[in-house]
């Protein structure tokens, strides 16, 4: 399984912070505009509280369980039967997350810069740099994460200039969405945070002293803040209305930067950002997957099987959805529902609820 | 066994990538669209004018050496149901691929802008090319002939009108403020308005052959209803609508000098910021216009000591009744003559009071057109240039 | 028949001729000298036959001339003078006159030639074969006496050598103007020269089967950490070929990733440069023979920095790495970056500077990929030319062909202006740091201009996502390559894309693991009096 490699808090916190980010900055903003107009920012708080709630959920049964995996503690708290059922699960929800993000992530590389470009070759082309960060080890993930989150400053830095256009009367008046329509929007980036959920499969290769339920705080914190400046961005440099009808609205507000008639055109961040980031987005799911294979079969190097597993990403990700209005339906339909009830929800709390019925682990 | 798998993997992968450069357009396959105009023609069909730049009439010292200068676009109309139709029927008259990445201005035609644009901006939002930056301006007359007039300083016309905007001396908004004005509720588009000129002014007789004596300038704002085009602001309706937008402007105010009013002081604005006061009385919509102006005096003809500050003063209220003037002229336009609010009073009411602008929302404009509009000007001159006064004043 | 015996026999030779040349000091091991001189000069004859610089001198020694010596040297190896003067005239002529009268036995006289014989700083005993043969190989004097089966080694070494001059492939502006030399004992000279204390130790192996090359590590005791010592001695003492002409010899064999296009030891000709890089606890490993010295373990920042970095004021350096960072980073990604922009993405050009490439380009037949790859390859193959024409029309063909080509290129229609600019500033900038990192830099240049040529921006994005990766798990004597900057060890910080003062760099680095935590006391920033008392 996962060999001994260690990785200490802050590389885990922003591992954490881009196993989630890259797509939810992207494509999320204009989903929960469109659901929550101007109060989108409230959404977008709602979804860390949430966040923080499934952070905690996940640390109070996984710090019971030191360097153990998520399937290994599913193994022990539900029995071999269920656990391997429950893992299975597990595992098939995130090779269909993994998949559809190799999807997601060839679909905005094919509509913003190469449209004549065939999908396959994009999602092809980041798996294979991804099998090769998880052929390297996690360490070695962790590190060129990173290197990539000194990319993302820059890159954040930079998107700031289109702050030039902000008008903050866009937020005006406050309140006036149903709440209803402010919960709807905020469960679509909560079900994106959740996905945090599969960073206990790396549990074991943490440094001893590092405390998950703060680096689960802090990871889903930064997460907020930086869906919340995301949000916060579109709308106020192009208004609810306008914003809602986008397909990526982050990407138009970088292209609209014009400062001093020179520095404009910076569109090419926002494509190596997304390039990368899915990189690593990727490359933490396949990980996590390969590593839950290797468990469900009993494997116990789990190098052999990077390729194969690769290869099943790439195929399900070409037959996964049929067109990009398929695609929005489940994400924004289906998706949130799917994922929060039973991933990222529901296993933890069945697992905690095991874990408080058989009194198992270190603090019961 | 394992390096020959590894082998046909990187087989398979470099064929796939080398028999690839799907997307691939060397700059010399590529026709650059500079200026897109749009023209309503009969039968609810639509004519796309496309100003397409000849890359060797850009290239550095080639004028000289070739004798004639070259024409530095070519402009190629063609007609169709939409606006990607027609851009397909541009394919077969123009022997390069469309490349919309630097199209500087999008220009419509009078009569597409008074059947509605919601149909036409669609294509240049949802296609990746065309960048939400291009300025969005309407043509009094056709489209097509706007674009087919040369430019002198400018190599083309829709780099000229595109550098003209940047000047800010006009109202001049760019596709995505356009968009965003025509989704909100609450405010009403406008755009710039731009025509051609006939001119005598070129000295040389090649030149004034090469744009047979026309030139573009900037000619008011157009006024939209929903997407529909109504009327027109001039020239200087146009300055005060964009006092009233607390738009950026760059322009100078002449004001009579305190001490002999046939002498005049020009006044350049630095700053300009207004504010909007939404207030409901007896349910009627009423406006407190707030609008701050700052400036540098850079001109005057009377021989008084302009630095005094009771001078100052008079020359600050003499700026504010002018400015207010200018603003009461646009107001009075948009308000009575063609009843749409381009000013975003709409969106300040609903921003003061959310639960009554839900039910008069649906007719705003008409409720706009009860509205009462009060306006007060702040101006301020801070520098005077490098002058006290005028020399020989103590004689 | 006889076809097939020929050719048995042209197997077999080569065969034969190695193991007589590998195995031939082994059997050597354990023969020992004969009492008998003829006896021994006979042995050594039969080893050196045909080795027409191998001098023996017989003659008598001057006290008794019953007793037979002889001398073997290498001619041009052996200090000719002091052979002649301080050993034989000795022997031959002086000891009488110091020691008049008295006799001297056959069985006194190893003794007696040791302690008042020979004017020479530095003798040794052996007797056995091997070591004699090593030392006069080595350029040592052996001198036999007859009836003593042990040999006198005399270090009268003294051959013909390159004098220290300005390093060619480092130069500097300010700081020492010394490089190594080919000698391996000048070169730790110059070492020991700059670090004066009995803990820099020099520790020597011998490697080669057959050229028996004289390898030296040197390190500070209590600074470099001795498990890394360790694991470079294992790895030397692993080395089996059969000769060492150069260091890079002992860096292929002993680096961590032998398929990396990443040079992970480093390598200097400048010594304080190897002194600074013992201080921050690296360990040098010398080859006798080549001026280059490896460096190990390293890090990539390493090939980015130069000496000089440390010698001039930290504000002015600060910049200079900056622009060095820029340079490297041109020098990987430009030609990608331009390809991709000129046949993909042409939205990110502003519109002035487009119309102009695009006039530009418009007499260009061939897609910006090929015209990019054919003048980078022409650059390249200038390059090359420059190093191998000889050196006073070196620099002159490589600069009128550079001018005429790229002039005559562009004007022919073959390639764009902006082609040259771009070709040109990236080779350029691929002279602003370590030539070894440079070299890799190159090598991906290639690879990169592949990807972007086929996928653009995103090939480009992948090909340096993938580079990235490799970097992060490349490791130099267990030391992460991209330390310090991932993982992050935040003290080391300071000495990366900028320097800190002086004053302030209190911290040994942290990314090599070694000893001596702190490298100077705190509180060194100047501080002169207020009011200039």
């Amino acid at each position: 399984m996962l060999e001994k490699e260690i990785i200490d808090d802050m590389q885990a916190v922003f591992l954490m912070v881009n196993l989630v980010i890259p797509t939810v900055l992207l494509g999320v903003p204009a989903v929960t505009i469109g659901f929550a107009k101007r109060d989108a920012w409230i959404s977008a708080l709602l979804a860390t509280a949430a966040g923080i709630f499934i952070g905690r959920l996940i640390s109070s049964i996984i710090e019971k369980f030191p360097g153990k995996t998520i399937f290994e503690v599913m193994e022990e708290l539900l029995g071999r039967l269920f656990g391997k059922i429950a893992g299975a699960l597990f595992a098939w929800w995130i090779l269909h997350t993994c998949s559809g993000i190799a999807r997601e992530y060839g679909e905005f590389l094919e509509v913003a810069i190469m449209p004549d470009t065939p999908l396959i070759i994009f999602s092809v082309a980041a798996i294979i740099v991804s099998a090769y960060a998880v052929k390297s080890g996690f360490e070695v993930m962790a590190r060129f994460n990173i290197l990539f989150v000194l990319v993302i400053i820059l890159f954040l830095l930079i998107s700031a200039l289109s702050y030039a256009n902000a008008r903050f009367d866009r937020m005006l008046p406050m309140f006036e969405t149903r709440p209803q329509d402010v919960l709807k929007g905020a469960l679509v980036p909560l079900a994106w945070m959740g996905e945090i959920v599969v960073f206990s499969v790396f549990s074991p290769a943490l440094k001893a002293n590092c405390s998950i339920r703060k680096i689960n705080d802090v990871s889903v914190l930064l997460i907020g803040a930086f869906f919340l400046v995301g949000i916060m961005g579109v709308l106020l440099v192009f208004g609810a209305e306008h914003a809602s009808a986008m397909m990526y609205p982050v990407y138009n507000q970088v292209r609209i930067i014009s400062l001093a008639n020179f520095l404009e055109r910076l569109d090419y961040l926002i494509f190596m950002s997304w390039a990368i980031g899915g990189i690593i987005k990727i490359g933490i799911f396949y990980f996590a997957l390969v590593i839950g294979i290797s468990w469900l079969f009993g494997i116990s190097d789990y190098r052999p099987i990077v390729f194969p597993v690769g290869i099943v990403i790439a195929s399900l990700s070409m037959f996964i959805h049929e067109g990009v209005g398929d695609e929005l339906r489940f994400l924004m339909g289906t998706f949130p529902f799917y994922s929060i009830i039973i991933f990222e929800v529901g296993i933890p709390l069945l697992l905690w609820l095991a874990s408080i019925i058989k009194g198992r682990g270190h603090g019961a | 066994m394992k390096k020959k798998v590894w082998l046909a993997i990187c087989i398979f992968i470099i064929a796939n990538f080398m028999s690839g450069c799907w997307s691939r357009r060397e700059l010399n396959e590529v026709a650059i669209v500079l200026g897109a105009g749009i023209d309503a023609i009969d039968n609810d069909r639509i004519r796309l004018t496309v100003q397409v730049a000849i890359p060797m009439a850009f290239a550095s010292g080639q004028e000289s050496m070739g004798g004639k200068k070259q024409a530095a676009s070519m402009e190629v109309s063609s007609d169709g149901a939409t606006i990607e139709e027609a851009e397909r029927y541009l394919a077969m008259k123009i022997p390069r691929e469309i490349y919309w990445g630097h199209c500087v201005a999008l220009i419509i035609g009078e009569n597409m802008a008074k059947k509605g644009v919601r149909t036409i901006t669609d294509f240049f939002e949802r296609d990746r090319e065309p960048r939400e930056t291009m300025w969005v301006m309407v043509a009094k007359g056709t489209a097509e002939d706007f674009l087919k007039t040369g430019s002198i300083l400018e190599k083309t016309s829709s780099q000229a009108v595109g550098l003209l905007t940047r000047m800010k001396t006009g109202y001049a908004v760019k596709l995505f403020e356009f968009v965003e004005m025509l989704a909100e509720e609450g405010i009403q588009p406008a755009a710039a308005g731009v025509r051609v000129v006939e001119v005598n002014e070129a000295s040389d007789e090649s030149q004034q052959a090469e744009t047979g004596g026309r030139r573009v300038e900037m000619a008011g704002t157009a006024l939209f209803k929903e997407d529909r085009m109504v009327g027109w602001l001039d020239a200087d309706e146009t300055r005060g609508l964009m006092w009233l937008k607390g738009q950026n402007l760059k322009g100078i105010i002449t004001v009579p000098a305190p001490d002999e009013p046939d002498k005049m002081v020009s006044i350049r604005v630095k700053r300009n910021a207004r504010e909007i006061k939404a207030e409901s009385v007896d349910s009627i919509p009423t406006f407190k216009v707030k609008i701050r102006v700052e400036g540098d005096m850079i001109e005057q003809q009377s021989m008084g000591d302009l630095s005094e500050p009771e001078k100052i003063k008079k020359i600050n209220d003499s700026m504010a009744a002018e400015i207010r003037k200018r603003a009461q002229s646009a107001l009075r336009k948009a308000q009575d003559d063609y009843g749409v609010d381009v000013f975003g009073f709409g969106q300040a009411y609903h921003r003061r009071f959310k639960n009554e602008w839900k039910d008069i929302k649906h007719n705003w404009d008409d409720k706009f057109k009860q509205a009462k509009v009060e306006i007060q000007v702040e101006a301020n001159v801070r520098e005077m240039g490098l002058l006290t006064k005028r020399p020989g004043t103590n004689k | 028949m006889r076809g097939s015996d020929i050719k048995k026999n042209h197997d077999k030779l080569p065969q034969n001729r190695l193991k007589t040349g590998v195995a031939y000091m082994e059997s050597l091991e354990g023969k020992l000298l004969d009492e008998n001189i003829e006896k021994n000069i006979k042995c050594l004859k039969t080893i050196f036959e045909k080795c027409s610089d191998i001098i023996f001198r017989e003659f008598v020694f001057a006290q008794n001339e019953q007793i037979k010596l002889a001398l073997i040297y290498t001619d041009g190896l052996a200090d000719k003078g002091q052979v002649s003067d301080q050993i034989m005239r000795a022997l031959a002529l002086e000891v009488p006159m110091a020691v008049p009268g008295r006799v001297i036995t056959k069985a006194q006289a190893l003794e007696f030639i040791k302690e008042r014989g020979l004017c020479i700083h530095q003798i040794k005993e052996t007797n056995k074969v091997g070591e004699v043969v090593n030392a006069i190989l080595s350029g040592d004097t052996v001198l036999l006496v007859d009836g003593h089966d042990t040999a006198i080694i005399n270090g009268a070494r003294g051959w013909e050598a390159r004098a220290i001059t300005d390093p060619e492939a480092e130069p500097t502006v300010r700081g020492p103007r010394e490089s190594f030399v080919e000698s391996l004992r000048v070169n730790t000279s110059l070492l020991r020269r700059k670090i004066k204390n009995p803990n820099l130790k020099i520790e020597s192996f011998q490697v080669g089967r057959l050229s028996t090359t004289d390898v030296a590590i040197a390190y500070l005791e209590g600074v470099a950490n001795p498990a890394i010592i360790k694991e470079v001695k294992t790895r030397i003492e692993r080395i089996k070929i059969d000769a060492i002409l150069e260091t890079g010899y002992i860096e292929e064999l002993i680096e961590d990733e032998p398929w990396s296009p990443f040079p992970t030891v480093n390598h200097t000709e400048k010594p304080d440069r190897v002194a600074a890089m013992l201080l921050e606890g690296r360990i040098a490993i010398f080859v006798d023979g080549t001026p280059f010295v490896l460096t190990v373990p390293s890090l990539m920042v390493e090939f980015l920095h130069a000496s000089e970095d440390y010698y001039e004021r930290f504000i002015f350096t600060s910049a200079v790495r900056i622009v060095r960072y820029l340079a490297a980073f041109a020098s990987l990604v430009l030609p990608s970056l331009y390809i991709a922009i000129v046949s993909y993405h042409h939205e990110l050009l502003p519109t002035a500077l487009l119309l102009s490439v695009a006039a530009q380009r418009e007499k260009v037949p061939y897609p910006a990929f090929f015209e990019v790859f054919l003048m980078e390859l022409v650059f390249e193959v200038l390059r090359e030319a420059g190093i191998r024409l000889p050196r006073p029309i070196g620099q002159a063909i490589s600069i009128v062909g550079a001018l005429v080509l790229g002039d005559s290129a562009v004007r022919a229609g073959f390639v764009a202006e902006a082609t040259i600019i771009v070709v040109a500033f990236t080779g350029i900038s691929s002279f602003t740091f370590h030539y070894s990192a440079s070299i890799s830099f190159r090598l991906l240049r290639f690879f990169l201009m592949i990807l972007s040529g086929t996928l653009g921006i995103f090939g480009l994005t992948i090909g340096i996502s993938a580079i990235c990766i490799h970097l992060c798990g490349l490791r130099s004597f267990g030391v992460p390559y991209l330390s310090p900057v991932v993982p992050t060890a935040y003290s080391d910080l300071k000495d990366v894309v900028i320097r800190a003062p002086w004053w302030a760099m209190v911290a040994n680095p942290r990314s090599i693991p070694g000893h001596n935590k702190k490298r100077e006391s705190f509180g060194m920033k100047p501080m002169p009096p207020e009011n200039g008392e």
